[in-house]
């Protein structure tokens, strides 16, 4: 199981840029790459209702399936998930740890007014509730 | 049938992206799933039998992932998707930890009883289980409290404690909702039990017939979720204050006067305390309290209602709260604005480097103005003996310090009316040769007005009648009719 999660400077960007523009609702998507290493997001739309999208996310898992295909014609998989936490701490929500997929890596971004707090990394070894954390290092391929 | 198994899923699927299931509908689909792929069946359903969250199933581009749609038939044509769903939330906040949230059960009744919370998603059973979990402290089981004591006991709070020393009065009827004329001269905390037992005899209801002091406070706080703020005096409010920091207890903290209230979150993890917004007490006697500037009847119902629910939303760990705000509400023009409260870093209480560690070493009388300086001593007359030298006929001179609504309610007869503001220009209204005696509601302001006199240069005798009107009230004069 890989404790470490690398993910490439400019697929960082793309998350910041998306959850900075979303700010004050939350925002999510697609880690893409290889095992643990994300060298590409793929942008979900939060489809849950507004009154609550600041603190829900949800997407359309059509539009899962659609990334999931996509990355595969590039060469990738899916590797994981990101979402924000507007004006909250990056942990991850009794409802985020329901929806964990064991094996995935999840990450989570806290960001406010100024841009992103924190980020953490989380995944589900296997089917018990047990979550573990996971260490996030940046990466530059030019 | 064509079965797609998402990238995600697939690791319990053998790394299979597309399988081909003979069956008619999706139910059997999953059956010969989890026989073919028995690691697939923990993926699927969770240890109760239901599907997990994030499994989405859909025939072609119809959800079938409900699961009365699993015996639907199914066209020869049709990919099955079995797809992941992503979903999640900010986390909950709450003051009331999971695991005590987890021992907490409902029996039909209670289902029942908080249906029309358990329907809103922000609350639902897991907000209305941290609910009767929590633990709250009411101070006052006055105006404020009245409204706080009965939503938060409507609402479900497992265990209220009030705390009160007072005893019902006529005067409290007009905004004090929780008693009524049958509980006149009772202590305020049995009629606020038995309006609590009323509403929900399962709450667990602690009286505490006492008044705060900075020796019992600690003790009186200590182990409960959170404090609520309903007394209506500086000193109260100081020492709730600094015990709920000591104690590391958030407050709730709200006040009313005439038309105006205010409310605020104090002390919540690092948020700022009522000490950094307001360091120190006005003087003594400068500012009426509520009981002395009294207050609109349904004043109290409004501020009380928002701090309920401020504290409900602390409990439940959902919305925006005033924590690092204040929240004023004029209802006479019906203003209201939030006002940001910074945390002072210098803060005697909760700064960087505090000066006050216990509520026993602080000096609440001191601090508050209520301790009569030792250097000038006031001298004063008791209701007994002001009254003895009204009767007596002496030559002296009355000074009613009064707002005009307080003389409006009980008129002192002749006396000299001169507002504390106008006392220094108009001292030679005054007799330096006559005793003069100072009155006022409760002898605090008229305290101050003789420091003002003092001050100003007035050299005649001054008294204050002690204790004010409010102590004179059973006082019965031989010539009644004449005098009050």
């Amino acid at each position: 199981m890989c404790k470490e999660l690398f993910i490439d400077l400019k697929a960082y960007r793309q998350m910041e840029r998306q959850v900075k523009r979303a700010y004050p609702y939350e925002a999510c998507g697609v880690m893409l790459g290889h095992e643990n290493r994300v060298s590409d997001v793929y942008i979900l739309e939060n489809v849950e209702d507004k009154i609550i999208r600041h603190a829900y996310f949800s997407a359309d898992p059509l539009a899962i399936l659609k990334a999931e295909k996509e990355a595969k014609e590039r060469g990738l998989s899916v590797t994981g998930f990101y979402h924000s936490h507007p004006d909250r701490a990056a942990g991850p929500s009794e409802k985020d740890r329901e929806y964990m997929i064991p094996g995935m890596q999840y990450v989570i971004l806290s960001v406010n007014e100024n841009g992103v707090a924190g980020i953490k990394g989380y995944s589900k070894p296997d089917t018990e509730d047990v979550i573990e954390t996971v260490d996030i290092e940046m990466t530059v391929h030019r | 049938m064509k079965v797609y198994i998402s990238a995600t899923l697939r690791n319990f699927f053998e790394r299979h992206e597309e399988l081909d299931v003979t069956a008619g509908s999706i139910r059997e689909i999953l059956n010969n799933l989890q026989d073919e792929y028995p690691d697939s069946k923990k993926i699927l359903f969770d240890e109760n039998g239901t599907l997990r969250n994030f499994i989405q199933i859909y025939a072609g581009e119809d959800n079938r992932t409900s699961e009365d749609k699993w015996d639907e038939p199914l066209s020869e044509g049709d990919t099955i998707l079995l797809i992941p769903a992503i979903a999640g939330g900010a986390p909950e906040e709450s003051i009331i930890s999971d695991s005590r949230r987890k021992e907490v059960s409902f029996d039909d009744k209670e289902i029942e009883r908080f249906g029309k919370h358990l329907m809103l998603r922000e609350i639902g059973v897991k907000g209305q289980k941290r609910i009767k979990a929590s633990r709250v402290v009411i101070a006052g089981a006055g105006a404020l409290g009245s409204a706080v004591i009965q939503y938060l006991a409507a609402a479900g709070v497992g265990t209220i404690k009030v705390v009160d020393f007072d005893e019902v009065a006529l005067d409290n009827l007009q905004s004090q909702v929780i008693h009524t004329t049958r509980d006149l001269k009772r202590p305020k905390v049995a009629s606020a039990k038995d309006k609590v037992k009323n509403i929900n005899r399962s709450i667990v209801f602690e009286a505490e017939n006492i008044k705060l002091e900075a020796d019992n406070i600690a003790d009186i706080i200590d182990g409960y979720d959170l404090v609520i703020d309903c007394t209506d005096n500086y000193k109260a409010r100081y020492l709730i204050n600094d015990a709920c920091v000591l104690c590391g207890i958030p407050l709730v903290f709200g006040a009313i006067y005439q038309f105006e209230g205010q409310v605020g979150i104090f002390n919540l993890k690092d948020g700022p305390c009522y000490r950094c917004l307001f360091p120190a007490p006005p003087p003594a006697g400068l500012v009426p309290t509520c009981s002395e500037g009294g207050s609109i009847s349904p004043l109290a119902g409004i501020v009380g209602s928002i701090q309920a629910n401020e504290a409900l939303k602390l409990i439940i760990g959902i919305g925006e709260h005033l924590s690092g705000k204040l929240l004023s509400i004029d209802s006479l023009y019906l203003h209201s604005r939030i006002l940001n409260v910074e945390k002072n870093h210098s803060c005697p209480l909760c700064g960087s480097v505090p000066t006050i560690s216990g509520v026993q070493d602080f000096d609440y009388d001191d601090f508050c103005g209520l301790k009569e300086t030792e250097e000038i001593v006031i001298e004063g007359f008791t209701p007994e003996e002001l009254a003895l030298r009204i009767e007596n006929g002496d030559p002296i001179t009355i000074v009613d310090v009064r707002e005009p609504h307080e003389r409006a309610i009980l008129r002192f007869p002749n006396a000299i009316i001169i507002p504390i503001g106008q006392l220094a220009r108009r001292q030679n209204e005054l007799d330096p040769e006559l005793d003069t005696i100072i009155i006022c509601k409760e002898g605090k302001r008229s305290i101050l007005a003789i420091n003002t006199l003092r001050e100003a240069g007035y050299k005649g005798p001054l008294f204050n009648l002690k204790g004010g009107l409010d102590a004179m009230k059973d006082i019965v004069f031989s010539h009644e009719g004449a005098w009050l």
